[in-house]
């Protein structure tokens, strides 16, 4: 079966004039329709749209922005079927619906045929993050040769336990290929990274997260971690995608360690009796008898390599100038707009309150030495800063007197700093809380980084629990494809 | 501030010199280690080390024991007056080897700082989860006594700690052991399992493991450290047990781990090699006049890490030794089995064994542990000499049974299988059972490898456990006098 990249985590499998494509992004950048901070696919890619196959079907494997773009399935036929899973969030489908397409759920663990491949959804393993629970996981057979292994899309979750068992016993082949997503999103030292800790200049008792061999652990995760998880991978090759985006750190390009193939060819000298590539945008794939062999290109989509060594050589030279990127502000903050942010705000810290409350931060709270584990800090341009410290006994937030940043950071354990308007409009629903992380925030935490606020808002904030706030974007996107169209 | 310079002198052997004081460290100055004629463990790649042209030292710094670090040949090359620092937990044994031919040893509390010359040393201890026998391995580090920044942290075969010191420890560079010693497919290594049962690791990411695991250490004790290099499982075999180690080339590994890190570069280093780090300018190499690469006395292959093969239990396991074995060696055997069998029924792997009551789908009897031993008596027509001990778990005893080896490793749930005149040569102080592990014993087992036969052995016959054996292989080492 021939397995085209997309970049990213989009594929085009099967036929090549009638593919199913898993995630397809079809612009160049997605996010533009709302955010002043859109984010490019990466490595940069040149789509000819009109020479795109008609796909047999499209999987959206979860409702993330870099899996799911309206724009997007605007551009198919109204006759390709898309296909989600049972866990899909319903404004998802609804969205993609009022496009005029027809969208199929289809049931965990069923086969289903589209073109030349046969496909079955799973349900993610256990041990995935909350915030990717409803991410569908794809096992994609070549329909002429159903017996032989296929091709296993991970996304961004941990192997389902409902594939192991069906390989395990027998009734589906087991994976030939396993497409891992390197989404470590490492920053050099001076970018302030999504699940970064703050310290004042001088302390370094935090690990750094991009210090030491972060490309060593990305390939222990992706790579090792991957094969250990059971016995059904043994046999099986990588293909490493994922962290093909370049978020709005201009001046840094790339992150680090997200260029595949590079990182494929270092993994292949560590391992043996299995293979390890690294696709670029537009490469066609295969499994051959010494693993993951390049047999062609697509005709439609490959990589922009003037901007992709544009890209690599601002990276470079970002890590030369050992250059720092100062937080931003992505909203427009004047007088107006700081004064309805705080409104906003305020409407929600209850419900931020009960989730500290209620989450494992809040039961490690309950026994610390602090009264006051938590502080929000509101930045402002036209006005002093404001800070809002949790207070646990009463369970609510307080406001306090504002202190420097690096006084916050010593008389709380943990914090977050973040413009006014940018936290508004998250919890207006005019931002995606993703838009928002490591670029436009300081946050700081005395654990570990998935168990801080940080991490715990991608839960709080997200799509799933949150959709009245983070599906909104949605209805942007559509408002931007009515304008387009009109 | 002075900068530090890190010479290699092959496998785990380094000089430090720091402000103009000079530190050697577990030295290793002949072509090869090992304690009998019979089986040489040369250091790879080859050097010679003209030991009359090295710079003066100021002290020498032993970690522990073995006898890869703990070399009598060599430390009985340096010149009398010199100064011998060991941890203070060194055992006995090693102290009276060295004060025996005249020398003084000065023994220093772990974490302590003692001052020689311009620098400090610290003798630091691992973590609390090293297996028996290296429980006293203490790493070192050598910085500037004035300046306090800085220095040198050489990682033994322990895992990393940071010592706590006036002003924090924050070295220039690490050493990082790397002690993978992967053998290419169809070897068994030391701790490697007759029994064809699925180990918990997965072959196919051992090398990315194995790097993985040395740099982890490493970060999480010294995130912001700028140098790492390797030291360890630099030797070969003579006779030849293989040909090179998988992963063991230190300057593709560096190569690999720079790539993979934004603010540490790792420094492949070769025997022979110097590196100058600490004086905020890039790292400086140059080569060590005294130290001349050199040819192994034997070739070397270079090893095929997609070469599938599994191990041929059935190829003949050749004695080290060529001797027969003598009444009075037949009595030897049986009577260390019979003190041993008291102390591996209580060790880990005797508790795993009293609760294994099945076995390849059967029920286990009271004979769970079995010592093979090829050649104990003379071949006769119908019969090679084999001959099989088993432990009976209901009297504490081992008992001669009339099992080859294909009838134990289909009845007995652990074992080993051994030439009854290597395992003698242990006994009697000839080599150590270190050197019989990795190159002519195999075992089987169904348990966690440390806890394995090899494992319980290594720390029964270690030199804290058997000094008198130990006692006896430093009076045959020095008899031996080879360079």
């Amino acid at each position: 079966m021939k397995i085209g990249f997309l970049g990213h985590n989009g594929f085009a499998l099967g036929a090549e004039d009638s593919p199913v494509l898993v995630d397809p992004i079809l612009y160049r950048r997605y996010g533009e329709e709302y955010t002043s901070s859109p984010v490019e696919i990466y490595p940069p890619r040149l789509i000819d749209i009109d020479r795109m196959p008609r796909p047999a079907a499209v999987i959206i494997s979860h409702e993330h922005s870099d899996h799911f773009h309206l724009p997007s399935l605007n551009k198919l036929d109204k006759s390709t079927p898309i296909i989600v899973g049972p866990t899909m969030i319903d404004t998802v489908v609804e969205c993609i619906e009022s496009l005029g397409l027809t969208v199929t759920r289809l049931p965990f663990g069923e086969p289903a045929s589209f073109g030349s491949v046969i496909v079955t959804l799973f349900p993610p393993g256990p041990d995935t993050v909350l915030w990717e629970s409803r991410v569908s996981q794809v096992y994609v057979l070549d329909a002429s040769e159903p017996d032989r292994g296929g091709v296993f899309l991970g996304i961004d979750a941990a192997t389902s336990t409902d594939l192991i068992d069906a390989v395990s016993s027998g009734r589906l082949p087991a994976p030939g290929v396993v497409a891992m997503s390197n989404n470590a999103q490492v920053t050099p030292p001076g970018v302030f990274g999504s699940l970064d800790c703050y310290r004042p200049a001088g302390q370094t008792a935090v690990r750094y997260r991009g210090q030491g061999f972060p490309g060593l652990d990305i390939l222990g995760e992706v790579v090792a971690s991957a094969v250990e998880q059971s016995e059904i991978f043994r046999g099986a090759h990588i293909l490493l995608c994922g962290g093909g985006f370049l978020k709005d750190y201009e001046q840094m390009g790339p992150f680090p360690f997200s260029e595949q193939q590079e990182m494929a060819r270092l993994a292949r000298q560590l391992v043996r009796h299995m293979d390890v590539v690294g696709p670029v945008p537009g490469d066609v794939v295969e499994v051959r008898e010494h693993g993951i062999e390049k047999v062609g290109e697509l005709s439609w989509l490959g990589v922009d390599q003037e901007r992709f060594a544009e890209l690599i050589h601002r990276r470079e030279s970002f890590l030369a100038r050992r250059d720092s990127i100062a937080m931003r502000c992505i909203e427009n903050a004047d007088e107006e707009s700081e004064d309805a942010a705080f409104a906003c705000i305020e409407r929600e810290l209850t419900y931020l309150s009960r989730v500290l409350l209620l989450s494992d931060f809040g039961r490690r709270m309950a026994v610390s030495p602090s009264a006051y584990p938590f502080v929000l800090k509101l930045k402002y341009l036209t006005r002093p800063d404001r800070s809002f410290r949790f207070d646990l006994a009463a369970g609510a937030f307080e406001e306090a007197a504002d202190l420097p940043l690096d006084d916050s950071v010593a008389a709380y354990p943990e914090g977050i700093l973040i413009h006014a308007v940018d936290l508004a409009a998250v919890l207006r629903g005019d931002l995606q809380y993703w838009d928002v992380v490591g670029i436009a925030m300081r946050t700081w935490f005395d654990g570990d980084a998935l168990s801080s606020p940080v991490a715990l808002f991608y839960d709080a904030l997200g799509e799933q629990v949150r959709p009245d706030l983070s599906c909104r974007v949605y209805q942007q996107q559509l408002e931007y494809l009515e304008k387009e169209n009109a | 501030m002075s900068p530090a310079s890190l010479t290699f002198l092959g496998h785990q052997s380094w000089l430090v010199e720091i402000g103009d004081t000079r530190v050697l460290v577990d030295p290793v100055l002949t072509d090869s280690f090992g304690h009998s004629d019979r089986l040489r463990f040369e250091i790879y790649p080859a050097r010679q080390v003209a030991v009359e042209k090295m710079p003066s030292l100021d002290a020498v710094l032993v970690t522990n024991e073995h006898l890869d670090h703990f070399h009598l040949n060599s430390l009985d090359l340096l010149p009398p007056e010199t100064r011998i620092l060991m941890p203070r937990m060194m055992p006995k044994v090693c102290v009276r080897a060295l004060e025996d031919a005249g020398r003084q040893v000065e023994l220093v509390e772990l974490g302590a700082v003692r001052r020689i010359g311009a620098v400090d040393v610290v003798f630091v201890p691992g973590g609390p989860d090293a297996p028996m026998w290296e429980n006293r391995v203490a790493s070192v580090f050598v910085r500037h006594a004035e300046e306090k920044v800085g220095g040198v942290f050489i990682q033994s075969d322990t895992s990393i700690a940071v010592p706590s010191l006036e002003g924090g420890c924050d070295p220039d560079i690490v050493v990082a052991t790397h002690n993978g010693q992967v053998p290419p497919a169809g070897h068994l290594g030391a701790f490697d399992n007759m029994l064809p049962v699925g180990s918990a690791d997965f072959a196919e990411v051992t090398g990315l493991r194995l790097l993985h695991g040395v740099l982890s250490d490493v970060v999480a004790n010294f995130p912001s450290v700028r140098y790492v290099t390797f030291s360890g499982g630099g030797y070969v075999q003579v006779p030849a047990k293989h040909g090179e180690f998988l992963w063991g080339d230190f300057e593709q590994l560096a190569g690999i781990a720079s790539r993979l890190s934004l603010t540490t570069r790792v420094l492949g280093m070769s025997p022979g090699q110097t590196v100058v780090v600490g004086d905020g300018a890039e790292v400086r190499y140059c080569q060590a006049e005294w130290i001349d690469p050199a040819e192994p006395s034997r070739p070397v292959a270079p090893s095929d890490k997609e070469a599938v093969a599994e191990p041929d239990l059935s190829e003949p396991l050749l004695p080290l030794f060529d001797e027969q074995l003598t009444g009075e060696d037949r009595a030897l055997v049986e009577s260390e089995l019979q003190l041993m069998a008291p102390l591996l029924m209580q060790a880990n792997l005797g508790r795993h064994l009293i609760t294994q009551n099945t076995y390849l789908d059967k029920p286990v009897g009271p004979h769970r542990f079995a010592v093979h031993m090829r050649g104990f008596d003379a071949a006769g027509e119908a019969d090679d000499g084999s001959r099989t001990f088993v432990l009976n778990f209901n009297n504490g005893r081992f008992e001669e049974q009339p099992l080859d080896l294909r009838d134990c490793l289909f009845s007995v749930p652990s074992g080993i299988d051994v030439n009854a005149v290597d395992l003698v040569a242990v006994l009697r102080g000839r080599i150590h059972i270190w050197e019989l592990a990795v190159s002519r014993m195999r075992q089987w087992y169904l348990c966690d490898k440390f806890d394995s036969p090899v494992g319980f052995l290594y720390g029964y016959y270690s030199e804290q456990v058997r000094p008198e054996l130990a006692a006896e292989l430093y009076r045959n080492v020095r008899a031996l006098a080879w360079r």
